[in-house]
């Protein structure tokens, strides 16, 4: 049956009619048999019955004159009759009178019971028994016995017939409800190969041909009927698609509009999201690997290099004198040179090795194969040479060279942090034995740098000597020309020395642990100054601070801060803690854990330098950032740069869609002014306005702009 | 039956109970032994009733009649045996069983056994006409113009039928009885 289930409708149908009239044929046949078999049996009977009559007839004259003679010569009439097997005549006294067996037929005569008078059947033969009278009365009785091979052969006849009847009929059944079913089955596989073709061409326009008002007829009918609504609701869907996909082009249009405005003159049209991912990784000015980029690669290719027993060369650089070229020459040619330099950097290495930009004038150089330690100080040489040819910039020739430091893998350290240490100590080795040289690093200088020491030492005499100085610079509301807060910028100014970059001193600091101490002075002194400005009379003052990652993790430090903010009596609302992306991103969790805390102090946090480190959305987004900072070195060339436009619009962009306020810093012409007003940026710092100047000289400009509409310009 | 048939003549005379019980338990029609009187008569008997119902009388001789007469005419061994015949019916008479010895009696009887009888030829000469149908044992009585009689064959009764005589005496045999007859003569 279950197989059944499989076969087509046509088949089912087949086969149905075909069973249903092969049973009710079978039925009529058994029917008809039987009552043939019943007929036959009367007839036999009747036969039977009427020959008995004749013998009676024939034989009750024998019977009643004794003449057993003549009783036999009746009885043997009955040779002709071959069905026949034996015949009796029994007297009154139910003894046999005569009797007669076909020849071959051996079988006991039965006793005669003279009452009886009746047909029995067996089942190979039939006996009948009947009384012999004379005018009324009783005088014997006679037995037949008949064989029942007519009745058999005439119920194999039939049978035959039967069977020819039913397998001709069956035949017809066969061919006619084959061509039958066709009424049903025809409009059913129609509508089903319909539903079908529908289904794989999704082509709802297909209609079922068919007429008839019976139920398959109405069936189609309303199949059609649902494929019109189907279609009609298609058609309406398909117009709304098209709709909203014109629209969903139009808005693309539109995009794409605003997009090419944003990069007309590129060839290629990044996406912002592509771009920020490669600003987290790569150095925008020299689009070299910033240091993340850096760490990684010197992650992976020391554990290779573990793995496989191999060497590992690290290349510090610095650039000799770059200072001064920057200083003397202006930010945009110090730029420039960098970038010319990043380019030869490039040409003097393999497709293996990495060349990174950590900072200013430093890069790094990871050479991951290398047989030997000369591989590295030949490439060394290659680099130094590389820069022998003089760099013309803005008009300017220049020639630079480079100081390098060596430190090998597995030689001078086994981790990157000891390996970049080593390379930046034999690096200082260089620049003192004369510079444009390159070192290799060796056990004597692991005592340390003698730069790092001497800056150690006179480090910690300058806070006991009063040698660290707190400059502000002001940071403008250009909407309503007013200074709003101020950053506070530290000095060193050596009385031999002069004055030390913080980008030179606060590593040292770090490193030796003084960064403590100077950030607690840092702190006091800056608020403690804010309360004087307070109490001045400039109420709506803010002072911004910068912190280090060696503060930021160390524990308590929100005590620190709490405990600075009371020794000065200033509100924690009117203070702002600055961070860098790279110190932030050094530990993210531990680092948003302090931020939280220092928010819910009532400071507010500022990214500094954002743009330059590897701050990607995801980073920023979790940080509690209120400010971003855009840093001037995107500023420098704005509005001439643009790629520079490019990331700052970027950059605004995001803020304004995390909702964080924006500060640009180095804005150093009216240009760059005009521009950051356009784009709605009105908080600046930069030498536009003032450079960081010592807390003296702020009050003075205070008291200038507290006539309003005016500000003090310099440059 | 098997009985008898082992047994020989002088037994059976030798011992009339024998031959009495013997009789009585013999069936009557197939076979006999002919020196028991009783049993043959009992059979001849119960032949000439059965000779009356395959026989047909004209019309006019039964109608008006209630009885049909059986009669016997001079000395014969009938005696009893006749008598069980008695108020049987044939042709819906009721049988009645007479003995005569005169010729003039039987006239008016529908059969007549003839015993031994002197005048057998005048006998028979005076009935040939009548409707009576007669049957006797005597040899010749066919050919002498009598209608039927017995005779012994193999210990078993069988008759004659002269049809002739039949006819003359306007009576119809039935076929059947004729087919039962080891001789059918015409007369001569």
């Amino acid at each position: 049956m279950k197989r059944l289930g499989n076969i087509s409708i046509r088949w089912k149908l087949t086969l149905l009619i075909v069973t249903i009239s092969s049973v009710s044929l079978l039925l009529a046949s058994i029917a008809f048999i039987t009552s043939d078999r019943i007929n036959t049996q009367q007839t036999v009977s009747n036969n039977l019955f009427s020959m008995a009559e004749i013998i009676a007839a024939n034989s009750s004259a024998a019977l009643l004159f004794g003449d057993t003679v003549a009783a036999k010569e009746t009885l043997g009439l009955l040779q002709s009759q071959q069905h026949i097997q034996a015949a009796a005549i029994y007297g009154m006294e139910e003894k046999v009178f005569a009797s007669y067996r076909k020849s071959g037929i051996t079988i006991d005569l039965p006793s005669a019971d003279i009452q009886s008078e009746n047909t029995l059947f067996w089942g190979d033969h039939v006996e009948l028994f009947t009384h012999i009278n004379y005018e009324g009365e009783q005088i014997g009785v006679i037995y037949l016995r008949s064989d029942m091979k007519a009745v058999h052969d005439r119920l194999i006849w039939f049978l035959g017939i039967v069977a020819v009847v039913l397998l001709v009929s069956l035949l017809i059944t066969f061919i006619l409800s084959t061509r039958l079913q066709c009424l049903i089955t025809d409009p059913l596989l129609r509508l089903s190969a319909t539903a079908r073709q529908i289904r794989v061409e999704k082509n709802y326009s297909l209609r079922v041909i068919g007429e008839g008002r019976d139920e398959l007829g109405n069936l189609i009918t309303d199949f059609n009927a649902m494929l019109d609504e189907i279609q009609s609701r298609d058609t309406e869907l398909s117009e709304h698609h098209s709709l909203l996909e014109e629209r969903v082009a139009q808005r693309t249009r539109e995009l794409e509009i605003a997009n090419s405005k944003l990069a007309t003159s590129r060839d290629h049209a990044e996406s912002v999201a592509k771009r920020m991912e490669h600003f987290a990784y790569h150095d925008a000015l020299t689009g070299l690997p910033n240091r993340i980029l850096l760490n990684d690669r010197i992650t992976t290719v020391l554990a290779h290099a573990r793995r496989n027993q191999g060497m590992v060369a690290l290349l510090f650089l610095d650039l000799d004198r770059f200072k001064i070229i920057n200083d003397s020459l202006g930010h945009a040619v110090g730029d420039q040179l960098l970038r010319v330099i990043a380019r030869r950097l490039g040409n003097c290495i393999r497709e293996e090795d990495t060349v990174a930009r950590l900072g200013g004038d430093e890069f790094m150089v990871v050479l991951p194969k290398i047989s030997g330690s000369s591989d590295a100080g030949r490439i060394s040489r290659k680099i130094i040479d590389s820069l022998i040819d003089p760099i013309s910039c803005n008009g300017h020739v220049l020639n630079i060279t480079t100081s390098i430091g060596i430190s090998i893998y597995p030689y001078d350290g086994t981790d990157s942090e000891t390996l970049i240490k080593h390379a930046d100590i034999s690096m200082y080795r260089a620049k003192e034995l004369g510079r444009n040289k390159a070192v290799y690093f060796t056990a004597e200088m692991n005592a340390g740098s003698r730069k790092q020491l001497a800056l150690e030492t006179n480090l910690r005499q300058a806070i006991a000597k009063d040698q660290l100085k707190l400059f502000y610079q002001p940071k403008i509301d250009i909407s309503r020309n007013t200074i709003i807060g101020l950053e506070a910028l530290l000095r060193w100014e050596h009385p031999t020395m002069g004055m030390i970059s913080p980008r030179e001193f606060i590593p040292v600091a770090e490193d030796s642990g003084l960064i403590i101490p100077i950030g607690e002075w840092v702190l006091n002194t800056a608020f403690t100054q804010l309360k004087q400005w307070h109490n001045a009379g400039f109420h709506d003052l803010t002072v911004a601070v910068n912190l280090s990652s060696a503060q930021l993790s160390r524990p308590g430090f929100e005590g620190v801060v709490k405990q600075a903010l009371q020794a000065a009596g200033v509100d924690a609302c009117m203070t702002e803690l600055e961070i860098t992306e790279n110190l932030a991103m050094d530990n993210i969790e531990s680092a948003i854990a302090i931020l939280e805390k220092l928010k819910k102090l009532g400071i507010s946090i500022a990214m500094d330098d954002f743009g330059t480190g590897y701050s990607s959305l995801s980073y920023l987004r979790r940080l509690p950032v209120d400010t971003v900072k855009i840093d001037q070195s995107f500023v420098r060339e704005i509005p001439g740069s643009q790629e520079d436009t490019l990331i700052v619009q970027t950059i605004i962009a995001m803020a304004h869609s995390l909702g964080l306020s924006l500060i640009v810093e180095g804005i150093e012409n009216v240009k760059q002014l005009n521009f950051f007003k356009q784009q709605g940026c009105h908080i600046v710092q930069g030498f536009l306005f003032s450079k960081p100047v010592e807390a003296g000289e702020i009050l003075n400009m205070l008291t200038a702009q507290s006539v309003p509409g005016t500000i003090n310009l310099v440059n | 039956m098997k009985l008898s048939g082992h047994h020989t003549v002088l037994q059976v005379i030798r011992s009339t109970m024998a031959a009495l019980l013997i009789a009585l338990l013999s069936t009557p029609a197939t076979s006999m032994a002919d020196e028991a009187p009783d049993t043959e008569y009992r059979i001849k008997a119960a032949f000439l009733y059965n000779f009356s119902r395959f026989t047909v009388w004209p019309e006019e001789t039964l109608q008006g009649r209630s009885e049909f007469s059986l009669c016997t005419l001079g000395s014969t061994r009938f005696r009893e045996q006749l008598d069980t015949l008695a108020g049987k019916t044939v042709h819906n008479k009721t049988i009645v069983v007479k003995h005569f010895d005169s010729m003039e009696d039987v006239l008016d009887c529908q059969l007549v056994f003839i015993g031994e009888l002197d005048d057998l030829t005048e006998t028979l000469w005076t009935l040939k006409a009548q409707p009576v149908l007669t049957v006797s044992n005597d040899e010749g009585f066919t050919e002498d113009g009598g209608i039927i009689q017995f005779k012994l064959i193999d210990n078993k009764i069988r008759f004659r039928i002269n049809v002739d005589a039949a006819k003359s005496s306007r009576l119809a045999i039935s076929s059947k009885l004729l087919s039962l007859a080891i001789n059918v003569t015409g007369i001569r």
